[in-house]
């Protein structure tokens, strides 16, 4: 299992080298994280991750605040898998080869529901997969999710509604159906 | 709030703290079920998340300065460029590049050491159709040549160089190890340049429309691989 992230503020100063050591330390599993989740892939995520933190490095003078460091690396990530990886993504890996770690401490029904959630957030379409990864996994509010993906705030809503939506219907079919929301916010859209 | 705000709104985040909502759940255990569950989907998707094996030595390749990294080969490349700059100036007294060439140069150099440490550790040859894609990113195509002078690329990727320049950035193996070649559709060069590096060898060669280097290790034959690639080049108009 990998090292837990380093939570202490970026250094402030002009001292670039060690501001940017600790935006790594800080930010990087979760960099490598949502990358794999926006390749579905590893491999291509790690070499996504390297372009995007050299990328950071290169233009680290233009980030001016601290509070907007993780969206900004956010934002170079899709940009740089738009650039360079959407065009010949692989094919959806098989769920035996994904690198999840294992914890002996999961009972095997825990573990297959996760294996089951895993699944479902890889059928979720990337129009509502990604934002529900912003906000869950990256802790963005729908404001800063609507900057990193150029959408406008109420779309970001929507998205997220359907995601969690359609998340519950292929985990357990019909369960989402059954409550007014779905079908009633379609007539809002 | 009617049943559809509130189901748009725990859908939408779960975690809505503003009073309205929290508000909407007192004496409403059907609403209250609900947004546990949807607390609960997202709680299993952060730690779905945590599992995601992070790869070991992801931190030291995105270390940055040290001796070993970028701004480490950055200078290591600007000083070989130095070397190379007195070398034209005190002995090449027939020709002297010009400040744009020797930028062109630093350029390749230094993309080079910043993708060495990547490209040394892929040698499974990647998709014809791959390198073409990145080829067509740059605005070059290269033909595939047949039989005995056919290339096996194991790394293509677009590169910026120097801030300013779209090129392609390929990798075959030589003989002595991974030869780059670096093609940028720019404005060609006067005549051939030769890298000179402690490390690295090489020519950038204009080529039409753009410029051509193919650069290896000290040890490596390359001008096999250059003639290869020069015969094969086309630029996209």
């Amino acid at each position: 299992m990998s090292e837990p992230p380093v939570n202490r503020p970026i250094i402030l100063g002009n001292n670039r080298k060690k501001r940017y050591e600790s935006l790594v330390d800080r930010f990087y599993q979760d960099v490598f994280r949502y990358a794999y989740w926006l390749t579905r892939n590893p491999s291509v995520a790690e070499d996504l991750v390297q372009e995007t933190f050299l990328r950071a490095w290169r233009s680290f003078d233009s980030l001016q605040s601290d509070d907007a460091a993780k969206a900004w690396l956010f934002t170079i990530l899709r940009r740089e898998n738009a650039r360079m990886y959407e065009r010949y993504r692989p094919e959806l890996v098989d769920i035996d080869d994904v690198s999840i770690q294992e914890d002996d401490r999961n009972e095997p029904d825990q573990r297959q529901k996760m294996t089951e959630l895993h699944n479902a957030i890889m059928q979720l379409e990337s129009e509502y997969r990604d934002p529900l990864l912003l906000q869950v996994v990256g802790g963005f509010s729908g404001k800063e999710i609507a900057e990193i993906l150029d959408l406008n705030n109420n779309t970001v809503m929507t998205r997220l509604f359907r995601a969690r939506s359609k998340l519950r219907d292929i985990l357990d079919p019909g369960a989402a159906r059954d409550e007014t929301g779905d079908e009633a916010h379609e007539e809002l859209c | 709030m009617d049943d559809l705000e509130f189901h748009t709104r725990a859908h939408s985040n779960p975690f809505d703290e503003d009073s309205d909502f929290l508000g909407a759940l007192s004496g409403r255990e059907d609403r209250r079920r609900l947004l546990d569950e949807l607390k609960q989907l997202d709680h299993s998707i952060r730690l779905v998340t945590q599992h995601i094996e992070v790869p070991n030595r992801l931190r030291q390749k995105l270390a940055a300065p040290d001796n070993r990294s970028w701004l480490g080969r950055r200078a290591f490349a600007y000083a070989a460029s130095l070397v190379l700059v007195a070398g034209f100036v005190f002995s090449t007294m027939q020709y002297r590049p010009s400040a744009s060439e020797l930028a062109l140069h630093d350029a390749m150099l230094e993309h080079v050491y910043a993708e060495a440490p990547r490209y040394e550790q892929i040698t499974v040859p990647i998709s014809w159709l791959e390198v073409e894609t990145v080829l067509a990113d740059a605005g070059v195509s290269l033909h595939q040549p047949e039989g005995e002078e056919t290339l096996i690329i194991t790394f293509a990727k677009v590169c910026g160089l120097g801030g300013t320049l779209r090129g392609a950035h390929l990798v075959t193996m030589g003989k002595n190890g991974p030869v780059s070649v670096i093609l940028v559709r720019s404005t060609p060069i006067g005549r051939s340049l030769d890298v000179k590096d402690p490390r690295f060898q090489g020519r950038i060669v204009p080529s039409n429309d753009g410029n051509m280097a193919v650069i290896g290790e000290q040890a490596e034959e390359l001008q096999r691989l250059e003639q290869i690639i020069s015969s094969n080049v086309e630029w996209s108009i």
